[in-house]
């Protein structure tokens, strides 16, 4: 799965996509490829990855829902900072992005 | 930072005050978590019919662009990235992300924060695979991503069909629009009749667009219950995508991301047809519940709301001005109610001019007539608006302003 590219490279009404240089960064320990411009979430999700962390309690997967910055579902963190929304985050050249959540998650409820 | 005006929110509406206002010399700022000013806007993308009987295609994107050129032009900062998470009297906005880290202290406020999608919860939506029609639309017409190979799509709205349509563009097989569970969650939104009567309203906006059949069928049947008794299981077309309203998603399996649906009929009167049940393979499932007016700040600040289900949900009450019932804060866009966002933008442009009449730099004089200008701009809008997102949307505006009113005289 990791490297299925789902880019749409030809729109039938939005014509050719244009896209930013490839950026390379890390996610979970793996070299991940993204374009300038696109968010980590959907990078992500554009190399066949959706699994971006799992519940601390059930251990259950979970992955990007409402792609637009409102659910927190995505949340990552982003070189050593936790909660970060992986949809609203820009990739960047050399992140290291993991599915860790904040220690704290999981153990007030 | 000291500013005149703040802003929350970059996307149609929020852009669209902040040109109005710097005509008139306000030292505007917009404050807008995305990386990229535009809002829901740069998501968007659909075909309304035009002059002529032609259609046309409405490219959020472009249109997207076009405001953050004149928002470049008219000299307005948009602090993007940047989180305004409260409202307290002054005005004093903290910030998080890279803005000023004393935050921002303003005369006026205007709350152009949109709207937030209600949740559709319903077994298995928290797995990976599983998509809001937001993260859909945003992840096709703005990244140009597909989300999957085949998918289903879960409540029938205008908002979902238009989904439905942008999967098919994008490559996607969509093997259908199905009623969500039925049951308290999902209300009437998993009831046949109540859902075809809706679709009944939408044929007005596609004599040439896919809905021409299932347009004659409903009007033939007149909508509601009895064309849910004689509504195809199968459904039908409307851009090559079969709308069931006589079936539902009853629960999304997988084991690390979305595999598959179960799948069921419904009797007319909304219940499950025991014995119905089946299994639809898919990789994504598109989920539509509807959308809300983000509200937090307007009620932080004291805002008297209102509840009307027409537009939306809690919206703050608000004159023909688009002033709230707090001095010096106003709003603008999907926080007014859910429309569409040419009228989000005409609304910009009248909280940008009320703000400035507010802050005393529109002369006495010019009032007025700017005002009834913008206004009138505002109502072509709503005419031109090819469709409602509710139904009911006109009635629903009258009875908001004559809460208003009560309140003014009272």
């Amino acid at each position: 799965m990791l490297n299925e590219n789902r880019r749409v490279e030809d729109h039938p009404i939005l014509g050719p996509s244009k896209r930013g240089a490839p950026v390379t960064f890390w996610f979970n320990g793996a070299p991940i490829t993204g374009c300038e411009g696109e968010n980590i979430a959907m990078a992500l999700w554009a190399s066949g990855i959706k699994v971006m962390r799992s519940d601390l309690r059930s251990g259950e997967p979970r992955g990007m829902y409402c792609g637009i910055g409102h659910c927190f579902e995505c949340r990552v963190t982003v070189n050593g900072v936790p909660d970060i929304r992986a949809c609203l985050e820009p990739v960047r050249s050399g992140l290291i992005v993991s599915g860790e959540v904040s220690p704290e998650e999981g153990t007030s409820r | 930072m000291r500013v005149d005006l703040a802003i929350v929110g970059g996307g149609p509406a929020g852009l669209a005050a902040g040109v109005s206002a710097a005509a008139y010399g306000v030292n505007a700022v917009v404050v807008d978590e995305a990386p990229l000013p535009g809002g829901r806007l740069r998501g968007q993308l659909h075909e309304h019919p035009g002059l002529d009987g032609c259609t046309v295609w409405w490219r959020g994107e472009i249109e997207a662009e076009r405001l953050l050129d004149q928002a470049r032009t008219a000299g307005v900062p948009i602090l993007s990235s940047t989180v305004g998470w409260g409202l307290f009297p002054g005005w004093k906005i903290p910030l998080y992300g890279p803005g000023p880290e004393e935050g921002l202290e303003a005369e006026a406020v205007i709350l152009a924060t949109g709207a937030v999608q209600r949740s559709l919860a319903m077994p298995g939506w928290t797995l990976p695979g599983v998509l809001a029609v937001g993260a859909v639309q945003t992840m096709i017409n703005q990244y140009r991503i597909r989300p999957g190979r085949r998918a289903l799509v879960v409540g029938i709205d205008v908002l979902s069909l238009t989904v439905a349509r942008q999967l098919v563009l994008a490559g996607v097989e969509v093997v259908g629009a199905v009623l969500p569970p039925p049951g308290p969650l999902s209300g009437a939104r998993a009831q046949p009749a109540a859902v075809l009567k809706e679709l009944l309203r939408l044929t007005p906006l596609a004599p040439n667009l896919g809905l021409r059949a299932a347009g004659r069928f409903l009007r033939g049947s007149r909508g509601g219950q009895l064309a849910a008794k004689a509504y195809p299981r199968d459904g039908l077309r409307v851009w090559g995508v079969p709308i069931m309203a006589r079936r539902s998603a009853l629960a999304i399996q997988g084991t690390s991301a979305v595999e598959s649906v179960i799948i069921a009929d419904l009797a007319a009167d909304g219940r499950v047809e025991p014995g119905t049940e089946r299994t639809e393979a898919v990789d994504v499932v598109c989920l539509s519940g509807g959308l809300s007016p983000l509200n937090e700040l307007a009620l932080q600040a004291g805002c008297a709301t209102v509840y009307i289900e027409e537009l939306g949900g809690h919206i703050p009450l608000h004159g023909p001005d688009l002033s709230t019932t707090v001095p010096g804060l106003f709003v603008a866009g999907n926080i007014t109610g859910v429309e569409g966002a040419p009228i989000a933008m005409a609304q910009g442009h009248l909280a940008g001019l009320a703000a400035a009449i507010a802050l005393g730099r529109v002369p006495a004089r010019a009032r007025d007539e700017m005002v009834q200008e913008a206004r009138a701009r505002l109502d072509a809008a709503r005419t031109n608006a090819p469709i409602q997102f509710h139904q009911g949307v006109t009635t629903a505006r009258s009875r908001l302003a004559a809460l208003w009113e009560g309140r003014q005289s009272g």
